[in-house]
Formats: structure tokens, C-alpha cells, sequence
């Protein structure tokens, strides 16, 4: 278990836009996939995850979209292509800061020259 | 944190928090299913029905930092750069009848100026944007084809009650413009019925059309009101938006045109009148034969204003060059004669800037019946807005017509505040309005709060 939550703070918009480029999802699968992945280390809290979806919505990263097809009507949310573009804005950014920490720290550092 | 043993009691303490109304319901219908999904969760762990909602409750977080973060997030919005550059007009529009009113003084020409009405009309028409601003848009979307029946009655009722200049109805344009956002409503209307829908959608834009064609005098008017209309289909074509194969309905969409024109006339059937008809004819000849209405005065007048003007200040010919209509189709060559050539461009470009803003931001509205009635809104000046340009600039072809918000001209002044008050709704409602779709006889359900 991580002992410093702000490092999950941090990044929980690339992670939310990571999981829906793979597949549109509602809010509570956004939360176990998320939870199930990071072998239960990131157990976001319903009250972070939908004002950061709506904020996103809002910057046009997301959309989102009604589902009455199963059994519960649910609201889905799907990544833009400017958020996509966003998505890979902020991976360089984490990447980035990943291997200068790295470097710093000590171990091994990928996809430097 | 207070401890939330039920859902209603937590929903509640986020929905307090929310300020707007309409905004209310639709989030906390979206907390509400992750409140279930999260109790069902802990039920398949075993609980009972109360521990699993006490649980799946807690599990949120806290409800008045949701709602107060959400607040911040769903709130009315006033799009300030579109009012900001209408005002920045507004003033130009008053400065140039002001400096046209004193220059008629000192030629001892007749005054058509009214400077007092022109402010009149033009504090009418803010009201009557406050009042479009406050209304709830969406009422286009319900009532489209109420309102679509209810323009073209008042359009038959109401064009003969205006003033008839050289035998036609020279003032009733402003109103045939309003059919552009009704049109919105009614292309959301048609969501996903196929090639009936789109088939209706295009019945409705011709029929629109021959009404208008009888009473609206300027030809690029009406065919700009049914060239926009085809545009806003087309776009909704595009959008997929009835389901159909695109390259069939794009067909189906502008294909009527040149079928139609040639059964016509193959049938010798006039659609137009007589007049029209002359005035089609020495369009397209004066489009052919360059230098054909040289002897048109007004447009000779701008022509020789706009060649002769400096680009900064007023050329010494112009106070001699008095245009009739100075102060309504011609305000923007008054400009560039009076203040130079920067000064109109500056207009332009003002205008230009204003009309991409609202296409911009119309065309990526989330709400479906928003962009569509906020295209309409944008064509409703993009069209009048090239009309006047075009024929300020000495292009025979187009009618003259007002420039929106600059020109003197009372109903021209009311209508555009009105469509300019429906665009501001459409963008301040933009984050609080929920789009859903049902099936019965209207198509967009606003959740109210409860």
C-alpha cells in the first residue's frame, strides 16, 4: 500500500483517461477496474471521481452518454480525441518525472539517449 | 463527516449544495445508480440491505464537498466575448449615426437620421434579449413543429400588415429569419428516423422557402434562409443524426435542386413572381456582363466612395458623396469614407471574428438541440452579415439589408437582440441542461430539480 496518497492525486486524471481509452465505462467500473488493476492500492473515492469526470467533461476530454440498454440505465463516458491528445500530454509529463526521480534515486532509467 | 445511513438523506446533502436547479437532477441521478451499484456490491459480500447502504454510502465520501465541488463545476455561464463584441458594434452603430446625423446637418440634406430611435429601438431589443436570455431554450426543441406552423401563419398574417415599398414587402426579411433556429428544433426533432425523417426535415426547408418567396422581396435573402437551412441539414447529415447512409442523404439533400429546376421548367411552372423572375434574370446577366449596372447609383456611389477612400480618416471628395440609405444598407461604406479603410476592415473583422466565435462554439455544444438552434442562431448572422458586406463593397448581385446591430432599423435591430438573447441561453445552459431522449411526442425532457 502506498503511504503517500498525493501521488495518486496527482495523476488520477491520466489514470481515468488511461482506463477509457481502452473502453467507455460508468463511474462505479471506472472505480473497481481501477481498484482490481492496482491490486486495490488506488481505491478512489466516489466523491474524487465524478467532480474530476464532470471537470473533464467540461474541458471537452470526455463525453458522456446514456445507456438504457442494460438492465440499469447508466451514464457512460467516452475519451475524446482531445483528450486522448491529452492523455499522451500527460503520460510524457509522468514519464518524464519518472525517470528524473529515477535518476535522482538511483536504479534503472528507460528511454534515455 | 455526519454519518449517512440512508441514500436519500445523502443525496440530499449533495443536492443542497448545488446551486442550479437544473443541474440538480441529473447528478444526483448519476450518484444515486453509483450508490447502488456500490450497495449491491457489499450485498454479494454478505451484508444485510441496511449495512450495504450505510457502507456504500460512506464509501462516497464526503456529500457537501461533492456538492460543493460539483457547484463549482455545473453553473450558469454567460458567454461575455459574443455580448462583449455585440456591444463593442452597438457603439460603433451609435457613433456612425451620431457622425452621420451632423454630417446631413452640414449639407443641408433632408435628415433621415433618428438617433433617438435608433437607441430606442436598440434598448428594445436588449430587453428583449434579457427576456430570450432567461427563457429556457428548450421549448424549441418541444414545441419545434408548433413553432415552425406558428411562423409561417404569422408570416402570411403579419407580412401584408408591413410597410409596402415599390410594390413589395421590403421590411418583413428580419422576421424570415427566425425560421434558421426554429429549423434547429426541428432537425433535432427528427433524431434517428431514417430517411422519412430527412425526407420531412427537407419538405420543411422547400415549403418554408415558397412561403417566404412570396412575401420577402430580396432574392438573396430567401435564398440564403434556404441555403442555410440545407446547410444545418447537411450537418446533421454529417452528424449522422438520422441514421442513414451520409453519401445517400448528402444526395438526397442538395439533389433536389438541380431535379427540381429542371422539371419546372420542362412543366413551364413559375414558382416565382413575375418581378422575381426579371430580377433573377438581370442578376445572372449582370453576373455575366461585367459593368452592366454602371449606371446604379447607389452602388456606383459606394464603389466610387470605397476607391476613393484613405486608409486612415475620411477623403475629401466624401461629403459630397451622400448615399441614400447611408444609415441602414450602406452604414459600412459611410465608414470607410468618413474614419478610412482600417475603420471598415476593423468592422469586418470584428464581425467575421463574432459570427466563428458562435459557429465554434455552437458546432461543439454537448447538447444536440443546442448546436443545432446555435447554428441556426450563427447562420442568422453569418447570412445577413456576408449579404451586406458583399453589396457595401459594390457586388450587384446581393440585396441591401442591414448590418445586425450596427445599422438603424427598428425590427431589424428587435430580431437580432432576440436571436442573440436564444444564443446566450444555449451557451449559459450549457453545462446544466440534460439531454434524453424519449419516445413520445416531444424529444428532449429537462429534468427539473424536485
Amino acid at each position: 500500500m502506498l503511504e503517500n496518497k498525493s501521488l495518486i492525486s496527482g495523476s488520477t486524471s491520466m489514470l481515468l483517461l488511461s482506463l477509457l481509452s481502452e473502453k467507455d465505462m460508468y463511474g462505479y467500473e471506472m472505480i473497481e477496474t481501477l481498484n482490481q488493476r492496482s491490486n486495490h492500492v488506488f481505491d478512489l473515492k466516489a466523491g474524487t471521481l465524478y467532480p474530476l469526470l464532470h471537470s473533464l467533461e467540461e474541458k471537452e476530454y470526455l463525453v458522456s452518454y446514456e445507456n438504457h440498454d442494460s438492465m440499469k440505465p447508466r451514464k457512460y463516458y467516452n475519451i475524446t480525441g482531445k483528450g486522448r491528445k491529452y492523455l499522451k500530454k500527460l503520460s510524457d509529463e509522468w514519464n518524464e518525472y519518472a525517470n528524473v526521480v529515477r535518476g535522482v534515486i538511483g536504479g534503472v532509467t528507460f528511454g534515455t539517449i | 463527516m455526519a454519518q449517512y445511513n440512508c441514500k436519500e438523506d445523502f443525496l440530499e446533502a449533495i443536492q443542497v449544495q448545488i446551486r442550479c436547479k437544473k443541474a440538480r437532477c441529473f447528478i444526483i441521478e448519476e450518484m444515486e445508480q453509483h450508490i447502488e451499484d456500490q450497495k449491491d456490491a457489499y450485498m454479494n459480500d454478505c451484508d444485510d440491505d441496511k449495512t450495504a447502504m450505510s457502507k456504500a454510502c460512506e464509501q462516497m465520501g464526503d456529500p457537501v464537498a461533492i456538492g460543493k465541488q460539483l457547484d463549482r463545476i455545473h453553473r450558469p455561464r454567460m458567454e461575455w466575448s459574443i455580448l462583449l463584441a455585440v456591444l463593442v458594434l452597438c457603439s460603433l452603430g451609435i457613433l456612425a449615426q451620431i457622425s452621420l446625423g451632423n454630417m446631413i446637418k452640414n449639407v443641408n440634406l433632408p435628415n433621415s437620421v433618428n438617433i433617438e430611435k435608433h437607441i430606442l429601438f436598440m434598448a428594445l431589443g436588449f430587453l428583449l434579449m434579457l427576456v430570450a436570455y432567461f427563457l429556457e431554450y428548450s421549448f424549441i426543441g418541444k414545441y419545434s413543429k408548433i413553432l415552425c406552423l406558428l411562423f409561417w401563419i404569422g408570416f402570411v398574417f403579419y407580412a401584408p400588415l408591413n410597410n409596402i415599398v415599390n410594390d413589395s414587402f421590403r421590411y418583413i426579411y428580419p422576421y424570415g429569419l427566425l425560421f434558421i433556429p426554429i429549423y434547429g428544433g426541428i432537425l433535432y426533432a427528427y433524431r434517428d428516423k431514417g430517411y422519412t425523417g430527412l425526407i420531412k426535415c427537407l419538405m420543411i426547408s422547400i415549403f418554408s422557402f415558397m412561403i417566404e418567396l412570396k412575401f420577402v422581396v430580396q432574392c438573396s435573402v430567401y435564398l440564403g434562409i434556404l441555403f442555410s437551412s440545407l446547410i444545418m441539414l447537411s450537418i446533421a447529415v454529417i452528424k449522422n443524426w438520422f441514421g442513414t447512409s451520409r453519401k445517400i442523404a448528402m444526395a438526397v439533400t442538395w439533389g433536389w435542386l438541380p431535379i427540381s429546376y429542371g422539371l419546372l421548367t420542362l412543366l413551364n411552372i413559375n414558382i416565382f413572381n413575375t418581378y422575381q423572375i426579371v430580377r433573377l434574370k438581370e442578376t445572372i446577366k449582370a453576373l455575366l456582363q461585367i459593368g452592366l449596372y454602371n449606371h446604379d447609383y447607389q452602388i456606383n456611389r459606394a464603389i466610387n466612395i470605397i476607391s476613393h477612400a484613405k486608409l486612415f480618416g475620411g477623403s475629401n471628395l466624401f461629403n459630397e458623396k451622400y448615399i441614400p440609405g447611408f444609415n441602414t444598407e450602406y452604414l459600412l461604406t459611410y465608414i470607410i469614407g468618413k474614419w478610412g479603410l482600417v475603420a471598415g476592415i476593423l468592422i469586418i473583422v470584428l464581425f467575421i471574428a463574432l459570427i466563428g466565435r458562435m459557429i465554434y462554439l455552437a458546432y461543439h455544444l454537448k447538447n444536440s438541440l443546442g448546436m443545432f438552434v446555435g447554428l441556426g442562431c450563427s447562420l442568422v448572422y453569418a447570412l445577413q452579415g456576408s449579404i451586406y458586406i458583399l453589396s457595401n463593397l459594390g457586388v450587384q448581385f446581393v440585396a441591401q439589408i442591414n448590418l445586425p446591430f450596427v445599422s438603424y432599423g427598428g425590427s431589424s435591430l428587435l430580431i437580432n437582440f432576440s436571436v442573440l438573447g436564444l444564443m446566450l441561453s444555449i451557451f449559459r445552459n450549457t453545462n446544466i441542461v440534460k439531454e434524453e431522449r424519449y419516445t413520445g411526442v416531444f424529444t428532449l425532457r429537462i429534468n427539473r430539480a424536485k
